[in-house]
């Protein structure tokens, strides 16, 4: 579901002033795959990601008016998953949930079209998924955020407290990293 | 081609998927890939997107679905959903998921359950003679009990309660009623489920500690679950199961409950079976349920007429009310190790109110 950012404010003031549940649903279904992304990286962790999002975007319907004030509401969510998260992590300090492999239920191959290219798009898309995945996780969020959810600098430095050089080592890391591996896979 | 360029056009491609490149930001990273095809592949693989929208659009439905759910049991949402007309007890968005999973089990369970049943109207005429004498186990207001039951499952008895029990060996399950109050440490045996009958409800169990909560002075029955797993049913609609998990607290008022199983109602504005969390206190993490096992009493919020209710029990009291309204004045507090004339000055330390102890008689003015 794509949604521009006109259609999103349209849909976050008729959820705020008129409680109206369509649009509500629209909303929730422009950001749940971002939110649930995010939180699964995060987590690594399918249905504790799922309640933390639900439990995000019901408090967004609980807020009533004060919806409206909020400007940047895809940061505000991104925010507010974030700190739900790390939240949970530190109350259930389960560290090691943290190394387990990824799940890559969303790793797909839709966009290919010859099944020989749909091959090597799909091993290459996995490829690419795992070498981010063995990303420190700070570096990993702020891939992810820019190259999958088109977050700016500007963005990701304020939902993950960070500077903009930071972003740029942090982007650098991931890019050199994706490339020497794709090097490898050419040979 | 060398370090520096590479860094660049790492910073370029960056900006170009951060959306903040500019036009000859754009332009260069054109003029570098045309200088450097190794770049390329890269570059490809960049712009395409991992995740597939489709699927994770299709997802986003389905959690749509359960988010539905769960607002309108928040009491969110207005309009209500065809598909939706379930019983209460699946009205949430948690049930609704683990019960399309237990249905099955539960669906065999209780197949067997039946058979059993039935097996044993054969044999309860002649089983009557041998094995018919019940076990019962009471405690008076003011005490409390231990008991060790004979599969190893301990039982901790609140005051004025009652727990009986048949002679466990003869059965396939474990079958114990309950009135009162009482924290069960069930014994693990996957082959014979524990089962507490509290007249409203069932709970089954297979290896697990919670509490009960089933005195006949309230007006609801409280169950909370602190390890493992237990399998909550009403007596009135026994194929409706509700999956308890570790923290949660089902409250199910009574006389409603006999409501719904009179009219089968299922009208959502009524709350006749709530889960709720159990009660932290923050300082210590204190469990509130569970409390009184180390002889605590624990308020959180809690009306005088319910705080009233447990001293009774616990010292074998009778308490009176002269005004009503003092009975909906709300309290919060640990009590332990304290006098029942303490906890009287305790109480009008934090509220005032007029008391009279009289030896076991009280009266609150």
């Amino acid at each position: 579901m794509k949604l521009s950012s006109q259609e999103l404010l349209y849909y976050q003031s008729k959820v705020a002033y008129y409680r109206d549940e369509q649009s509500y649903k629209r909303l929730f279904l422009y950001f749940h795959p971002i939110l649930y992304r995010f939180a699964f990286n995060i987590l690594q962790d399918k249905s504790v990601s799922e309640e933390i999002v639900s439990d995000i975007m019901l408090k967004i319907w609980q807020m009533g008016n004060k919806l409206s004030q909020i400007q940047h509401l895809k940061l505000f969510l991104i925010t507010s998953v974030k700190n739900a998260c790390f939240t949970h992590l530190a109350s259930k300090k389960h560290q090691q949930s943290l190394i387990e492999p990824i799940d890559n239920e969303y790793v797909n191959s839709c966009n290919a079209d010859n099944p020989e290219q749909q091959y090597i798009y799909s091993e290459v898309t996995l490829r690419v998924n795992r070498v981010v995945s063995s990303l420190p996780m700070k570096c990993q969020l702020v891939f992810r955020l820019i190259k999958e959810e088109g977050l700016s600098y500007k963005e990701v430095s304020k939902v993950l407290e960070i500077s903009q050089n930071t972003i740029e080592t942090h982007m650098r890391i991931a890019l050199r990293k994706i490339r020497m591996d794709l090097q490898q896979f050419l040979k | 081609m060398n370090k520096q360029t590479e860094q660049y056009f790492f910073d370029l491609l960056s900006l170009k998927l951060s959306g903040d490149a500019t036009e000859s930001q754009l332009a260069e990273i054109s003029a570098i890939l045309k200088a450097n095809p190794s770049f390329q592949f890269l570059f490809d693989q960049m712009i395409e997107p991992i995740y597939c929208e489709k699927e994770a659009a299709s997802q986003a439905d389905q959690a749509y679905a359960a988010h539905f759910v769960k607002m309108q049991l928040a009491g969110m949402f207005e309009t209500d959903n065809e598909e939706l007309n379930e019983p209460i007890i699946a009205r949430n968005a948690r049930f609704a998921k683990r019960k399309l999973v237990f249905l099955g089990i539960a669906a065999s369970i209780f197949t067997l359950f039946f058979i059993n049943y039935s097996l044993r109207l054969d044999k309860s005429v002649t089983k009557q003679n041998t094995n018919s004498f019940v076990n019962e186990i009471v405690t008076k207001r003011g005490s409390k009990s231990s008991i060790k039951l004979p599969d190893g499952t301990s039982v901790r008895l609140n005051t004025d309660s009652r727990l009986t029990y048949i002679s466990f060996a003869a059965g396939k399950t474990r079958e114990v009623t309950l009135e009162g109050e009482a924290y069960f440490d069930v014994a693990h045996d996957s082959t014979r489920p524990f089962i507490i009958h509290t007249g409203k409800i069932n709970i089954k169990v297979l290896g697990t500690s919670f509490n009960v909560r089933n005195y006949p002075q309230d007006k609801e029955l409280e169950t909370s679950l602190i390890k493992g797993k237990i399998e909550v049913s009403l007596e009135s609609r026994p194929d409706d199961i509700i999956i308890l998990k570790p923290t949660e607290k089902l409250i199910i008022a009574k006389a409603q409950a006999e409501i719904s199983s009179a009219t089968k109602i299922s009208n959502t504005s009524d709350n006749k079976v709530v889960l709720t969390s159990i009660t932290y206190l923050r300082h210590d993490s204190l469990v509130a349920e569970t409390s009184w096992l180390n002889d605590k009493m624990v308020f959180v919020n809690q009306p005088l007429e319910k705080i009233a209710l447990e001293l009774e029990r616990k010292y074998a009291i009778n308490i009176a009310f002269k005004d009503e309204k003092v009975k909906n004045y709300r309290y919060t507090g640990v009590f332990e190790n304290v006098s029942l004339e303490k906890v009287f000055e305790l109480i009008k330390y934090s509220k005032n109110i007029n008391y009279k102890i009289n030896d076991k008689n009280i009266i609150i003015e």
